[in-house]
């Protein structure tokens, strides 16, 4: 791999917040292209703390720096990504469904998905099922993806689901699902296409989702 | 076998109605809407613990509330209340009094820290917690400090502490063993009222697990956490000594798939362990008694992610059966159900949980 793009995989797997953005800059000075230090750089880099994840090596502090670290770079080139949408994975709408503010899952999913190429459009906690379809039509979604951390939430992921059908979108978007109390067998009861255990899994979901869209 | 339950107003209120006791007049919900049951609903339905708690300080501190409707504690951490689906409420914060600050930043000397010398914590504490020691027959815990990495984290905020904890550790120690110190001299302040009388001291809830692994790095803990959690336990465990409670059992709370930690947490002083959050990797119940079931008793266990909110009767007195059976034997289970009793767990659920622990959970246990 190029001496530039090595560094900063390394950076963002050590979560050198600080150093990242300086790495990606020195490659851009040397002449990459912004696409280039994404795909080659940015995306490889948030696989493998993915991988580290998954494999009980890295912990969401780990996670969550390192998500960091790709953001700063992320930022000096997404600038410079010509026809950003067209290169993109995709569009994913995320947000934690209404009456629940719990985000560091939905952050890291978002990061995890940012740094795999795909367009994120967060709409943050608390967020009422009218928001969810409004974003759809608004950023031509791919993806829908909605976390819950409480029991007495998770039935607002039915209530999202029930209005988008009800607008006439169900079939523009694949609708995922995540957090601790929510399981496949709970996502395949409201009809969601998807469920991922943790943010790694979740950008993989939703590679598959968009592939299979796309087929 | 012992039986505890801590709930929220809605469910209790239908509790209630569905024993066909009398509506209680003046309930009052805390800030995570629970509510103290009365001795009345404890006695029907063979409940044994009761808690003892601080009162509050006769200085509040805390900054006033702001015209959006966030209301702030005497740490100065702010709240606001979202509205629960099927009714009730949380109060979720919203304003951490350190977010956003470069860690040099901070003057935590500068900060308005509660006093834990207060009288008004104590007043009438020790004869309270004799009256009802004497006249109820109930099991005492008492519960005074509160908790040390939660309120570190929602002084920072969530996000940013838990990269403190990697990124500036030595800034994450030093807001913790602030915290630390105000939290073990409030235990002392209530152990020194009521040691004699109680049967369990819980130090609160200290989250070391997620639902299918730990929150931290084993270098994070060993390094930064342990250190300090440790330090208030041992000195609860003190106090309780010097002032009549040799005999009260230490309990900690922490959530999630915790397997990793336990053998630390019974080094360090740990005899009651809580919640045992079933459906987390790793909680599975067979291990947990036959790993640690010698050196530790189990408080929680009843599931509440599916089972009790959404259950049949007949499945909730089938999980009831099996986490007696598994976790019962030879002793060391109080149960109870995982998390505080939520709007949406239906109060025959909850009456079916208990009365099969009445039928069922006696010793010799013969499930």
């Amino acid at each position: 791999m190029n001496e530039f793009l090595k560094t900063i995989h390394q950076a963002i797997i050590e979560g050198d917040v600080t150093g990242t953005p300086d790495h990606v800059q020195a490659a851009l000075d040397a002449g990459l292209g912004a696409e280039q230090i994404l795909k080659e750089g940015l995306i490889p880099a948030m696989a493998e703390v993915g991988r580290l994840y998954e494999e009980g090596e890295y912990f969401v502090p780990e996670m969550l720096i390192a998500a960091h670290s790709m953001k700063s770079g992320l930022l000096l080139i997404k600038p410079l990504l010509v026809g950003a949408a067209a290169s993109s994975s995709g569009t994913v709408v995320i947000g934690t469904v209404k009456g629940d503010l719990h985000d560091i899952g939905k952050n890291l999913v978002a990061m995890m998905l940012e740094g795999g190429g795909f367009q994120i459009v967060d709409l943050g906690t608390d967020v009422a099922p009218e928001r969810f379809v409004t974003a759809i039509s608004e950023h031509s979604a791919d993806i829908v993806a909605m976390s819950a951390l409480l029991t007495t939430t998770m039935p607002a992921m039915r209530l999202t689901i029930e209005a988008v059908e009800a607008a006439g979108l169900r079939e523009r978007v694949k609708i995922m699902v995540g957090g601790a109390p929510v399981t496949q067998d709970y996502a395949n009861s409201i009809g969601a296409d998807g469920f991922a255990p943790d943010a790694s899994r979740a950008a993989q979901l939703a590679r598959t989702l968009v592939g299979a869209a796309s087929a | 076998m012992p039986m505890d339950m801590t709930i929220t107003q809605i469910p209790y209120v239908r509790l209630r109605d569905y024993l066909g006791l009398p509506p209680e007049q003046k309930l009052k919900a805390n800030r995570f809407g629970e509510v103290e049951p009365a001795v009345d609903l404890l006695q029907a339905l063979g409940i044994d613990l009761l808690s003892v708690k601080l009162n509050s300080p006769r200085v509040n501190i805390a900054p006033p509330p702001l015209e959006d409707g966030t209301i702030f504690d005497e740490w100065g951490v702010g709240r606001k209340s979202i509205d629960v689906p099927g009714g009730g409420f949380l109060l979720e914060v919203t304003h951490a009094p350190f977010e956003g600050l470069d860690p040099h930043d901070v003057d935590l000397d500068s900060h308005p820290w509660p006093d834990p010398q207060d009288p008004g914590r104590t007043d009438g504490l020790a004869e309270s917690t004799r009256r009802v020691y004497e006249e109820t027959g109930l099991a005492l815990m008492g519960r005074f400090g509160g908790t040390i990495m939660e309120l570190a984290f929602f002084m920072r905020g969530m996000q940013t502490w838990m990269m403190d904890l990697v990124m500036y550790p030595d800034f994450a120690a030093a807001l913790m063993n602030r915290i630390t110190d105000i939290q073990i001299a409030l235990d002392e302040a209530g152990i020194r009222e009521t040691a004699p009388y109680l049967s369990i001291f819980k130090l609160s809830g200290e989250d070391l697990g997620m639902q299918d692994r730990a929150l931290f790095s084993r270098k994070t803990w060993q390094t930064v956490l342990r250190p300090i959690l440790s330090r208030r336990w041992k000195a609860a465990r003190a106090a309780l000594d010097r002032y009549g409670g040799e005999h009260v059992k230490l309990m900690l709370h922490s959530d999630g798939a915790i397997r990793s930690f336990i053998p630390d947490l019974i080094e360090d002083g740990i005899e009651v362990l809580d919640p045992i959050q079933v459906n987390c990797v790793g909680m599975e119940f067979d291990g947990l008694k036959r790993d640690f079931g010698s050196h530790i008793t189990f408080h929680g266990a009843l599931d509440t992610q599916h089972v009790l909110p959404f259950g049949t009767p007949d499945e909730v007195r089938t999980e009831t059966l099996r986490t007696i059976r598994e976790l019962g034997p030879g002793g060391g289970l109080i149960l109870a159900p995982v998390h505080n009793v939520q709007p949406d767990v239906p109060p025959e659920n909850l009456a079916v949980m208990c009365q099969t622990v009445l039928e069922h959970g006696r010793y010799p246990i013969r499930i």
